[in-house]
């Protein structure tokens, strides 16, 4: 790597040393406009195509009418 | 040979006779894989291409394609693969003969993973070939997932078949294939809309459980135009089922409930195409990579073939006389079956 570049990269670092921490940066959930991944909203989604409720009423439907069969 | 029953009085499906003559294309779906969905397939094209009919199968399973084995075709020139790749500039440059004179395939390539998983223009241009394909009727056969690869071809097609079993987690694979489907069908319909979307979008965000009776309750009371939007649209969304593998008279108690699962909670109508016996002798076909309906003219699944081409007003030939019972449509059967050297040995 030439000496050049190594200035330009620790001038760079520099300039973001001196500014905030990003990292200590608190963002209210309630200011974002999509849901928060950090809490897991994503993941609490119900994603399942149908519900065990469906699925029983359909089976217990078929059930029932091949007990009579 | 165990004589079977006679289904047809148990088939509710409209006749296909006022489809647009420019537009018989066909596909065939599950929602789970091993159903005899690309059997049903190859049986359904055979049955059509016999009573002279030029018939196109298209193998649009695509991570996962398998028809040139089942129809014991080695080394196809070309594949779907040649036309993704833009190897060939139009999808008819990569049809493939058979035996029969009147049935074509275009056979899908799965030996490359990212034809499993085509970007949307691909896509898009794939089903904008398959509709303008030169021929009496396309079948096109789908994989068992319900990735938007298949619900899109499916939803793309004018007459959509889903080929089940009367056991539970094939059912419920079936239910699952439908609603996305129309679940689906409905965001392509309203996507210009926003407020339908977000009450769309809203339900699935909510659970998909609730898409249900509401969804579609919701949606007719947004305005009086949206809800005649949605009357056409559950007019004509009416996939067919085809119940395979039928043991016993339960597969049609099964029909019947879920038409009326369906027309209670979404609104359309279901309609039941076809009910195929448990029959050995397909299974026999399948093995030896032949196809049934030419092995076995007389057989069980050929006659529950027959009677779902009359139930669906399909049992005309190309010049148009109908073919009114089963022995008549037996002999033409025969005739074809001379075309396939492998089926004298």
């Amino acid at each position: 790597m030439n000496e050049e570049k190594l200035m330009k990269d620790s001038d760079r670092g520099q300039e973001r040393r001196q500014g905030e921490d990003r990292r200590k940066v608190v963002i209210d959930p309630q200011d974002i406009p999509f849901p928060d991944r950090r809490k897991g909203d994503r993941r609490k989604k119900d994603r399942r195509l149908y519900s065990e409720e469906e699925q029983q009423e359909i089976l217990k439907r078929i059930k029932e009418d091949k007990a009579e069969d | 040979m165990i004589k079977q029953r006679d289904y047809s009085s148990w088939v509710t499906q409209s006749p296909l006779s006022e489809l647009d003559p420019k537009k018989k294309i066909f596909a065939v779906a599950s929602g789970k894989g091993g159903t005899g969905k690309s059997t049903f397939a190859i049986n359904l094209s055979l049955a059509l291409a016999t009573l002279g009919h030029e018939v196109i199968l298209v193998d649009a399973d695509l991570g996962g394609a398998d028809l040139s084995n089942l129809l014991s075709i080695n080394s196809p020139r070309y594949t779907m693969q040649d036309f993704i790749q833009g190897e060939v500039t139009y999808l008819s440059e990569v049809l493939e003969t058979t035996p029969s004179p009147n049935l074509r395939l275009i056979l899908g390539g799965s030996d490359i993973i990212s034809i499993s998983n085509p970007y949307y223009q691909q896509k898009m241009k794939l089903i904008r070939n398959i509709s303008q394909l030169e021929a009496d009727y396309v079948i096109v056969d789908l994989g068992p997932d319900i990735s938007f690869n298949n619900l899109d071809f499916f939803n793309a097609a004018p007459i959509g078949y889903l080929v089940t079993h009367n056991v539970d987690t094939i059912i419920m694979g079936f239910y699952r294939f439908l609603k996305a489907a129309f679940v689906r069908r409905l965001k392509q319909e309203f996507k210009d809309d926003p407020f339908i979307m977000n009450i769309i979008n809203d339900f699935q965000n909510k659970g998909w459980n609730r898409s249900r009776k509401n969804l579609v309750h919701s949606i007719r009371a947004a305005s009086r135009e949206v809800h005649d939007q949605l009357d056409e649209l559950l007019e004509s969304f009416q996939p067919r089922l085809v119940f395979n593998m039928v043991k016993s008279n339960s597969a049609k108690q099964t029909a019947d409930q879920m038409f009326s699962f369906i027309l209670q909670n979404f609104g359309f109508r279901l309609q039941t195409a076809g009910f195929l016996p448990r029959d050995d002798e397909v299974e026999k076909a399948y093995a030896r990579g032949e196809p049934y309906i030419l092995r076995y003219p007389k057989g069980n699944t050929t006659k529950a073939i027959f009677e779902l081409l009359v139930s669906s007003g399909l049992n005309y030939t190309k010049d148009n006389r109908q073919v009114t019972n089963f022995s008549g449509f037996n002999k033409l059967l025969k005739i074809e079956a001379q075309n396939w050297q492998f089926l004298k040995i």
